[in-house]
């Protein structure tokens, strides 16, 4: 007989008058990794603070351990035992794991707290289980993962009985992701239980016993393990990937448009890896170590210890670097639409920006920018009159952001892990903005720690280990990562 | 339309109260004026502004949070979100007032209701009979015939037809076991392979190292059959290439989950809405044979059964997708035989 720890039942919340969560059903039982793939961002925010504490709903009902926490009629605003991982670690940085995890929390009430003593109970515990994490370390030392592991043992220590795990792979490399998952499972055997809530369904079928689609705040289908079919979740995909053009493998051109000889820096061990003029590339990186300098290399913000960079023929130095946008380098950060936008600029302003800061800085002609207004309309229609950015959707603010770049008229873009965090519409979406991209000639370089969607789009994947080149596939050989992502 | 809100005895109450509590902050104010320039009584301006606290606290607490209560509990019951939200309010807005919902209580006798449900599940089950007692005997003499004949495929269908309107017509408990329920299934899964063929596949999935005590859950009979009915003829029937229908039964420490999936042809998102309203609303307009129908009826009756037996946290909802198919998810307390559950009513 099953213990359910999490139940909602017909839960509808909305939030300024839009439907958050839509007659919502959700049940996990103890012990079990239940799925979430959303389909859409929509929803997900409050689900998760519903599942955290106990706000107003306005209908439905929250079981949680088998009581009625949470109802349409009284919402007594407690906090329920859950955990929750995401991107941003909850962990304070300045202190060391054993604080994090036995003194910053709830019922403590010791005035003299024996770090020797602290730091013994978390090796025998860690040693059952078989983590190699110190009690004594900072947590700002730490590695992304290693602030995984350290939040679970912290929701174990605290009694919680379920863990909120929310779109971690955008942060974790591929191998810890694997690591992670095994300790996830270990714990359910202990009692645990753990929402594992993800945007592609890929990476919820290697974990979960079971997964609930979500769009709009409303669940659309309950799959069980035997269940976990791609042909199963086509349907779902199927409206926005259809009309994607399918990819001929492309044969290798032999010019080497950007090349590492044998770089080293602290994290780097000999990198060498080239990438071809035109192409779209992706670099995994396996184990998450190495992608932050290949940027700080390409923005001249990192100098290799020793080898080489070589940028179309020729020597590509610390100097140039620092002025990438004016040697035709470009780059987008991972959620671009938080961190390159200028939010008190118009669309049009946002949009010549990287023109006027290729141009000397010097600010782009009145004449110019009439032209762009002209031409760009006809792309992203009523936007570009837009004076206020902060109101356009998150497609626009994308939108901008790439045709801005384009508009920088780059030789090489390098995009930070472009579909990291988004929805299934939104990287459905930036396929096409890459795409463009690569029409106009523009070589796409794609530094990711996961698959996801970067393999529709790709010509190349080349594996990055241990801060070394591990290895090079061409898009014919695509089908051998058939299970990490879409593939056309 | 614009209400006039003075009107009401709320929006006057409000307003006194409020007009009450800005004079005793004036007149606190001007105390503390007075108290500050002559630099005395200060420990009594003090007790007045604790006073003024402590009645809002007081007023918050007893009169405020109930107050918005109820108003949801009514919102939400003349929206058709909820029933028993209306009965089942912590506090009353005045003597008369809580008799007043008693007695609509009263006129929305459930009993009646549950009878009526029940009746129209047995009418659903047997609308195209023209007369079960006289098929039934038919059915068994001419099984008789087809048994002589060697004809046995169409003697176990016969036997499984005559087995499913004795299941259907006969019997007048609410409440049957699950394998009972599972039987019928089986019966009609039977009756209708004749008609689908390999077409049609049935699968029942449950924890086979528990069978014989979630066999002996129960569940209101005619629960399964109009679902896994509907299945069929909305779902499987319209799809070209095999049909599956299974039915998964997980227990837990508190209720009985029993999902019957199809992947048949699924219904638009506009259909889906549609019936889950209704599948929300506990209305009872269905009963009314005037009304227009627009399908769907059997799973709203079983689902306000189920309310209206075992409570509104119980009951149905369903998942469907286009060309994908369709899931219908039934919640049930656990009933054990004896009639011992875990509900509240």
């Amino acid at each position: 007989m099953k213990n359910e720890i999490l139940r909602m039942d017909q839960v509808t919340t909305f939030q300024d008058g839009l439907t958050m969560l839509d007659h919502f059903n959700l049940h996990i039982f103890k012990g079990e990794i239940m799925g979430l793939v959303c389909l859409n961002e929509n929803g997900k925010e409050s689900l998760i603070r519903l599942i955290r504490q106990n706000a107003p709903i306005h209908y439905g009902r929250v079981y949680f351990d088998e009581t009625l926490v949470n109802n349409y009629q009284h919402s007594p605003m407690t906090p329920n035992r859950v955990a929750v991982i995401e991107q941003k670690s909850r962990l304070v940085e300045d202190l060391t794991v054993s604080d994090n995890i036995f003194v910053l929390r709830r019922g403590v009430k010791k005035f003299v707290i024996s770090r020797r003593v602290l730091n013994e109970q978390l090796r025998l515990f860690t040693s059952r289980l078989g983590i190699a994490v110190s009690g004594g370390d900072l947590v700002a030392n730490l590695s992304r993962y290693e602030k995984c592991i350290v939040e679970l043992l912290r929701a174990l220590m605290m009694g919680e009985k379920l863990v909120v795990v929310r779109d971690i792979s955008n942060s974790v490399s591929a191998a810890d992701l694997i690591n992670l998952h095994c300790l996830l499972r270990l714990f359910c055997l202990n009692g645990l239980s753990v929402l594992y809530i993800c945007s592609h369904h890929e990476e919820a079928f290697k974990i979960c016993d079971r997964i609930s689609l979500m769009r709009d705040g409303k669940i659309l289908k309950v799959l069980d393990r035997g269940e976990f079919l791609p042909e199963n979740m086509l349907p779902f995909y199927s409206k926005s990937f259809d009309n994607l053009p399918k990819k001929e493998p492309v044969s290798r051109t032999g010019e080497e448009f950007l090349s590492f000889r044998d770089v080293r820096t602290e994290t780097m061990d000999g990198m060498s890896f080239s990438v071809a003029k035109g192409e779209c590339t992706v670099l995994l990186d396996i184990d998450n170590t190495v992608l932050r300098d290949i940027m700080a290399l390409m923005n001249g913000s990192l100098k290799p210890e020793s080898g080489e960079i070589i940028f179309c023929g020729a020597s590509y130095t610390q100097r140039m670097a620092r002025r990438a946008a004016a040697n035709g380098v470009a780059f987008i950060d991972e959620n671009p639409a938080k961190s390159m936008i200028f939010k008190d600029m118009s669309y049009l302003e946002n949009l010549c920006f990287l023109i006027g800061e290729k141009q000397n800085r010097l600010p782009v002609g009145k004449r110019m920018k009439r032209h762009i207004e002209k031409e760009y309309a006809a792309l992203v229609g009523n936007d570009i009159y837009e004076p206020n950015v902060k109101g356009l959707s998150l497609p626009s603010l994308y939108d901008l952001v790439y045709y801005r770049t384009v508009l920088g008229n780059p030789k090489i873009v390098f995009c930070m892990q472009p579909f990291a965090g988004a929805d299934m519409y939104l990287r459905r979406h930036l396929i096409d903005l890459i795409g463009l991209m690569k029409r106009k000639g523009i070589t796409v370089v794609m530094p990711s720690v996961n698959l996801a969607d970067s393999m529709v789009i790709a010509d190349r994947l080349i594996l990055l280990k241990k801060g070394r080149f591990s290895q090079e596939y061409d898009r014919d050989e695509f089908y051998l990562f058939r299970s990490e992502g879409i593939i056309l | 339309m614009k209400r006039k809100k003075f009107k009401y005895l709320s929006s006057r109450v409000t307003w006194l109260i409020a007009a009450c509590a800005a004079c005793f902050l004036l007149y606190l104010a001007a105390w503390t004026a007075v108290a500050v320039r002559e630099e005395r009584h200060m420990a009594l301006v003090l007790a007045g502004f604790f006073l003024f606290a402590a009645a809002a606290a007081v007023f918050w607490r007893w009169i405020r949070r109930p107050y918005l209560e109820n108003s949801r509990a009514l919102r939400l019951f003349c929206t058709g979100y909820t029933m028993n939200g209306l009965f089942s309010q912590r506090t009353a807005l005045s003597p008369e007032m809580e008799d007043a919902v008693r007695k609509i209580q009263e006129i929305m006798n459930t009993d009646k209701l549950i009878s009526a449900t029940k009746k129209q599940a047995q009418y659903l089950a047997l609308q195209n009979q023209i007369n079960p007692h006289f098929l039934y005997n038919a059915l068994e003499g001419i099984r008789g015939e087809t048994l002589s004949a060697g004809l046995e495929s169409v003697a176990k269908m016969t036997e499984a037809l005559s087995t499913f309107f004795r299941y259907t017509i006969s019997g007048s408990e609410n409440l049957v076991t699950l394998e009972d329920e599972l039987a019928n299934i089986r019966n009609y899964y039977i009756i209708q392979r004749y008609r689908f063929g390999e077409k049609l596949n049935l699968s029942v999935e449950y924890d086979a190292d528990h069978e014989s005590e979630i066999m002996s859950y129960c569940l209101p009979k005619l629960t399964l059959q109009p679902i896994v009915e509907n299945a069929i003829y909305h779902g499987i029937e319209r799809i070209i290439g095999e049909g599956r229908l299974r039915i998964k039964i997980e227990v837990t420490t508190r209720r009985l989950i029993i999902t019957v999936s199809d992947n048949g042809i699924g219904m638009t998102e506009e259909r889906l809405r549609e019936i889950n309203s209704r599948l929300g609303d506990m209305t009872l307009d269905y009963i009314n044979p005037e009304k227009e129908s627009h399908g769907g009826i059997a799973v709203v009756n079983v689902n306000n059964r189920i309310k209206l037996l075992f409570g509104e946290e119980y009951g149905i909802c369903m998942y469907s997708t286009q060309n994908v198919g369709t899931d219908v998810e039934i919640t049930l307390p656990l009933i054990q035989k004896d009639g011992r559950g875990t509900y509240e009513k």
